[in-house]
């Protein structure tokens, strides 16, 4: 058995026999492929989760998660480059900017905060900076496909606990997509 | 005779020929029902001097005549003569500051304010409470005001978009709504949840913004929730809010789009959306100027949700805001703190790390 499994089990056989449904916005960049390592390494996760391939952090528009909302996601995760890594040269920035004030308007609509998630991906120099001392081909897989299950399974662990997303108008429309 | 003062500098602008329209505020009469005259203050537009006789400044001007300086027809004039309270150059520095109007073309007539009537429990609008400049900070020719205050405690019916008068005496914008016939909104224990916010919703109107920015924090999620679903219910998609706002001046707004159609017509649904949208767009621009949340015909609490955006840019980002610093969201300081990004405490993990690589690699 793989560790990330035992990691997802070990959280959800207690307390859920729901699983919360996530749409992923990933970086093409960077986390596109951090995503395909998971299926190179055969690391998995058992979520329910849509990837959704972006050309920079900075495309996804604060309307794209709301619609997330809307067509029956409980969780939204964007994805970035790590600091001063963006192809783009501000598009993290901007997409770190929007969304941080974005989430905190949700927020005060009566959103849960922990529905929506901005991260970086795990870059070498970040393992440098935590005091790792690792050969190269750990730091190089570290970036990848390891750190990602962990992020998620910590994520979507977050999205389990806020529960279903909530109909906001659940009488007079239907939600759809479930 | 702040009003002579006023006719007499744009027949002046008029007649030199320095402008080929004027912009301000005409006073007109008409029969209300109970066929007694009434007054009625409306935006008016002047090309001839021979007109400038219905030119007037008074308590009742409240409308940001900044609005209009975006639209294709008043942007085909060669120069324009707008009058301008000190609330409303914000809106004019916000456009010159985003290029959709240049200060060359613009003859701005600062008018000397000491308040406007409003729905406030003083009959004051509430905007007056946050008032920055009472004399407009960037001006061409300035209109003085009488100096005593407005005589404002007992303030006159003004137009209504709703027709009734109910709405405009001095009554809060915030609670006075038509209710939804027929299409109740119904949750779990609706009911007392109506009267139970209906309480709060009655205050709101009378509260100081920032004590109702106060109380809504104090709210649970839920709670939050449901009141904004109450609100968002009645709206009745006008677009009112987004047509008289003099930032929103996209030539096709994402809610008029159809595909994708990123925000739902002709359901509750995009209410929200539209809402949030049309708020998160105007981040750090909003100048507070009021006119959304005094044009909507269902009283919904707009000021609230663009003062709270206000104070979120503020509280995560601190950015001087004002003319000559950059809009909030073009520039990128590369040491902005990180609010809410994900922490990579993880990384610290080194035998999780190690133990995943090393099985990674194994196989």
């Amino acid at each position: 058995m793989l560790p990330s499994k035992d990691i997802a089990k070990s959280k959800t056989e207690e307390k859920r026999d729901w699983q919360p449904r996530m749409v992923i916005f990933l970086c093409e960049r960077c986390s596109y492929t951090d995503a395909d390592l998971i299926d190179s390494g055969r690391l998995s996760h058992d979520s329910l989760i849509e990837t959704i391939r972006v050309p920079c952090s900075g495309r996804v528009d604060p309307i794209f998660i709301l619609k997330c909302f809307e067509k029956g996601a409980d969780g939204v995760l964007i994805f970035g480059c790590s600091q001063k890594e963006c192809r783009n040269s501000t598009g993290n920035y901007h997409a770190q900017k929007k969304l941080a004030i974005f989430r905190t308007l949700l927020e005060f609509c009566g959103f849960d905060a922990r529905r929506i998630h901005f991260s970086w991906t795990a870059t070498d120099a970040d393992a440098d900076r935590a005091g790792s001392a690792a050969p190269s081909i750990e730091k190089s897989f570290s970036s990848g496909g390891a750190h990602w299950a962990k992020l998620i399974d910590n994520i979507v662990s977050q999205v389990a606990e806020a529960g279903p997303f909530p109909d906001m108008y659940p009488n007079i429309y239907p939600r759809r997509g479930k | 005779m702040t009003s002579t003062l006023l006719q007499e500098k744009a027949r002046e602008l008029l007649d030199q020929n320095e402008v080929s329209l004027v912009i301000g505020y005409g006073e007109f009469f008409r029969r209300a029902n109970d066929k007694s005259l009434q007054q009625i203050i409306s935006p008016i537009f002047i090309s001839k001097p021979d007109e400038v006789t219905s030119l007037t400044w008074n308590e009742h001007c409240v409308y940001n005549l900044s609005t209009y300086l975006i639209r294709k027809e008043i942007k085909a004039h060669r120069r324009i003569a707008l009058l301008a309270k000190g609330c409303d150059i914000e809106s004019i520095c916000v456009l010159i500051q985003e290029n959709q109007i240049k200060r060359n073309d613009l003859v701005i007539i600062g008018l000397t304010c000491q308040g406007v009537v409003g729905n406030s429990s003083h009959g004051y609008a509430k905007k007056c409470y946050s008032c920055q400049h009472q004399t407009p900070h960037i001006y061409d020719i300035l209109i003085p005001s009488q100096n005593r205050r407005h005589q404002l405690m007992a303030p006159h019916p003004l137009p209504s978009p709703l027709g009734g008068e109910g709405r405009v005496r001095g009554v809060p914008s915030g609670r006075t709504h038509a209710p939804v016939k027929g299409k109740k909104v119904d949750g779990a224990g609706s009911g007392s949840r109506q009267e139970k916010w209906q309480g709060e919703i009655d205050h709101l109107g009378q509260m100081d913004m920032m004590d109702r920015l106060d109380m809504m924090d104090r709210m649970s999620s839920l709670e939050r929730r449901l009141f904004w679903k109450d609100q968002f219910s009645r709206c009745i998609r006008c677009y009112a809010c987004r047509n008289v706002c003099p930032l929103c001046y996209c030539e096709r707004c994402i809610a008029d789009k159809s595909s994708p159609q990123w925000i739902e017509k002709g359901s509750l649904l995009g209410n929200l959306s539209f809402h949030i949208i049309r708020t998160f767009h105007l981040a750090s621009r909003c100048t507070n100027c009021g006119e959304c949340e005094r044009v909507c015909p269902m009283g919904l609490p707009l000021s609230l949700l663009n003062r709270k955006m206000a104070q979120i840019v503020k509280d995560l980002f601190q950015p001087d805001l004002g003319l000559g610093v950059k809009p909030f969201l073009e520039n990128f300081p590369y040491d902005n703190g990180q609010p809410f990004v994900e922490k990579k405490s993880f990384i610290k993990e080194k035998s999780f790390v190690k133990e995943k690589c090393n099985k990674g690699v194994k196989r």
